[in-house]
This record gives C-alpha cells, structure tokens and sequence, in this order.
C-alpha cells in the first residue's frame, strides 16, 4: 500500500513539473509576436491516473504599433499560410515580414508568404490593406498597383493543430481543414503580441507548487510509515 | 494467543495491534490520494469512514464517502471553462455510450462543433446527446454564452442572431435533473481538498500508528518474556 502511495505520489509531482514546463514556456515567450498560451490541462484518465494534455489558447493578443511597412497583425481568428522550403503548407500568426534576396514576401523564417508575391526591385512603398491586397508605388506620387494577396485562412479547431516549433503550425486531422477566412483584418505597420496573461502564469505557478510540495511531503510521510512498519522489532 | 496449559497470555492483541496499524494505514491512503489531486479541478476530496469492528477487520473497516462540498471557484479565462456553483454534475458520454459524472467543467470544441472535455469525451445535453454547434463559432469569446442555468447559446457576429442553443445536461449524483444550478462561464471549479485539513487529519494518524506499533512490541517483549519463564519454571 505504502510504496503504491509512494509511487503515485511521485508519478503525480513529475505530472506538475510538467505544467511548470508550460507556464515557464509561457513567460519566456511574452514577448514573442504573435505566440499563444499554452496550457497543461490534467484529468484522471480511466485507470484513474494523473494525465495531461496540451492545449493552446487562440484568443486575440493587443496589437502593437511598430510602423514597420512589412510588420501585419492578424485581427480576427485567421492564420497566414506560408510555405516552406519543402513546399509544404504551415500556418502563423507572426506577421513579422520581409523580403528575400528573388523580391518575395517570406516570414522571418524565411518561409514563402502564400504562393509567393513577388515584390518588383524599383519599389517605393509596400501597401498591404485589410483585406490582404499587396500595393506596390514605385514612385511617392504613382498610383499603387494590385501585385498580390495574402490568403488569410481559419479552422475550425485551431486547437488541433500541430506545433512545428518556430511559432508554426500544421494543419491536423483534429483541426480540419484550412477555411479562406475573409473576416479577419489585416493590419500592416502593426504586430500581435502574445496573449500570455502574466498574472495567470504567477497563480498558476503558486498553485503548482503547492501541489508539487504537497506531493513530496506525501513521500517522505509515507516513507516514515514504512520505516516504522519494517523495524516492527525495536 | 492461547499456550498449553490454559495461560491465556496476550489474547489477539498482536493481532489486533496490526490491523491497528493496517487501518491507519488505509485511512492514511485516502488522505494521500486527496492530497495528490490537490491541483485537479472537480475532484472532489473522499473522507474516510470507519465501522464498528475495526480492529477485526482491519482496512476493510475503512471506507470513503465522496464530499459533496463545492470546491474553490476561480476565474480562468477561457471562454468554455464552466464552474458548477452548486452541487449537481456534467454528463460525459464515453465511447460506449456509458454516461459518466463530472463536476470538471473545462470543454474545448472540436472541428465539428462537439463540445468536449479535456480528455475528449462529449458533454451531454439535457436532451441527452451530445451537445454540437451547428455553425462553428470563429470567435469563442465573443460568440459562445453560457448562462447561469446552463444554457448554451451562439451568437451569430454578422446577423446578431442566436445560431444554436442548447442547455447543458447537469443532474444530481442520483441521476435526476438538478433543479437549481448556477454555471458561471470562464470559471474553473478546483478540487474541494483543503491542505490544511488534510494534513491536520494525518498528523494523528501517524501517533496512532505509532502507538499501535509501540503496543505490539511490548506485547512481543512480554510474550518472549514470558515463554523464556515459563520455561525455565520446572
């Protein structure tokens, strides 16, 4: 009985300093654009044992000013697509953009925005309006011409989909498929911040480490017991 | 214990000294286990209940009535948490079909609309089906309301309509629908175990288990003793 107590005990505490690992995820990426909460959710599984899942929090983050031309925030549950150097298709909601040496748009991985919008070399200013139309002037008094769009896209349970590291995402058999999302507004010169609540992160942790110190001393408590039980002769 | 001869030496009080120490440890085991899931919301604390004929039973002596107590209530944020402020309890569909109790409202959608626990099981209506949104909500903060008795309801963003409503399935621990409920929206109930209490409760446990072991080593000397005597007697 005892060392079964002991086991879970220990078993439990290992579960919590996973959640700790998510909420020091958390606050170390604060101040990552467009980054979102992530949370360990535990239940009791059907053996009745301590389990955990991941899940993130899709929840809009404030939008920052930067007065950068290729800086977007992303208003509204879309995600932009980008395309990797492998010609798969991931999704981010970092909209710290710029371009590559051939004139694209790329994300600051460098990954492909979209199906790849060419900017031209003789370029005077970048506009991007809400609706994800690309304007190019080529002189302060031209009038800007269409060069391309950005596609924003949504799903239906971005909850499901898959972290590649890197603030990108892939799409999952739990999130579905990928939607064209025209509600969501585009906002260039501006970037999303984090939606990581500070004062969540500071109760969770408090909360955490009481269950954490609890667990412990339930090891040492039962391994007094034990002790006890075994030198039954003195 | 009976020798020959008719000397009753110690009775069962060995016996009785170990199912002494058994019971305390049973009644220890399910103090440790409302300690380690100290930190899981809707767990509800299990307090130990002890028969007559204890010290003849043992740690089948020893059983636990489910607390009904309405753990701490604290805001979390998310959109789809709901915290029973009264007694009653969620329906969960497992995947055969059986029906199960929870008092852990923390839900997430899934892509076709179902509302799901942490551990991805259905919430029941009080229809008894699954609850499903038949539009999928893009925007959980701002679309999905759920009201103090339970009902769930979708707002359409564009039209201010109501997409879909549906009330949530919250009985009694019998089984029957709860008449009086309060649900509060973005709040996460914590289990009811209260630490200090828990603790308070095993600190005497430990000195009882003590003094059982303490008694079963003087009855053990003095039955040495006694045999070393009688033996001796000629």
């Amino acid at each position: 009985m005892l060392d079964h107590i002991m086991q879970t005990a220990a078993f439990n505490a290992t579960k919590q300093f996973e959640s700790l690992e998510k909420v020091s995820q958390n606050v170390a990426n604060m101040n990552t654009y467009g980054f979102k909460n992530v949370r360990f959710d535990q239940y009791l599984d059907a053996s009745n044992q301590l389990n955990g899942t991941q899940r993130e929090d899709y929840a809009q983050g404030s939008v920052q000013v930067t007065g950068r031309p290729l800086d977007v925030a992303i208003e509204g549950p879309g995600f932009l697509p980008v395309t990797q150097p492998d010609g798969t298709t991931a999704y981010t909601r970092d909209g710290s953009l710029a371009l590559n040496a051939d004139g694209y748009i790329v994300s600051n991985r460098g990954d492909i925005v979209g199906n790849g919008i060419k900017i031209p070399d003789n370029y005077q200013e970048v506009l991007i309006d809400k609706t994800g139309d690309v304007k190019v002037k080529t002189t302060a008094k031209s009038d800007p011409f269409k060069v391309g769009h950005i596609d924003l896209v949504r799903f239906n349970n971005p909850e499901g989909l898959q972290s590649i590291g890197y603030n990108k995402l892939l799409m999952s058999d739990d999130s579905g498929q990928p939607i064209v999302d025209t509600d969501s507004k585009i906002k260039q010169g501006n970037l999303e911040r984090s939606n990581v609540n500070v004062f969540y992160q500071v109760d969770n942790i408090l909360r955490l480490n009481a269950s954490v110190i609890s667990n412990f001393r339930i090891v040492k408590f039962s391994d007094d017991l034990y002790r006890q039980a075994v030198n039954l002769r003195q | 214990m009976v020798l020959r001869g008719y000397v009753n030496a110690t009775g069962d009080g060995l016996e009785i000294s170990v199912q002494g120490m058994m019971t305390q440890l049973g009644i220890y085991d399910i103090h440790a286990q409302n300690l380690m899931h100290f930190g899981l919301p809707g767990y509800q604390r299990k307090d130990p209940v002890v028969t007559s004929f204890v010290e003849y039973l043992g740690p089948n002596g020893v059983d636990k009535a489910v607390s009904t107590e309405i753990g701490r209530i604290r805001q979390s944020g998310n959109p789809l948490d709901c915290a029973l402020n009264t007694k009653g309890y969620f329906q969960l569909m497992n995947a055969d079909g059986t029906v199960e109790l929870t008092r852990d409202g923390r839900m997430k959608m899934d892509k076709d609309g179902f509302l799901r626990s942490v551990d991805n099981r259905p919430f029941l209506s009080a229809s008894g089906v699954p609850v499903q949104f038949s539009v999928i909500p893009t925007e959980l903060e701002k679309q999905v309301k759920i009201t103090a008795n339970g009902d769930v309801t979708l707002y359409n963003l564009k039209t201010g309509k109501i997409d879909y409503t549906e009330r949530l399935g919250i009985v009694s621990e019998t089984g029957s629908v709860a008449d009086k409920v309060d649900v509060k929206q973005g709040f996460v109930e914590d289990s009811n175990v209260m630490l200090q209490n828990e603790y308070t409760a095993i600190m005497p446990l430990r000195r009882q288990f003590e003094a059982n072991r303490q008694l079963f080593i003087i009855q053990n000397d003095t039955l040495s003793r006694m045999i070393q005597e009688l033996g001796r007697a000629q």
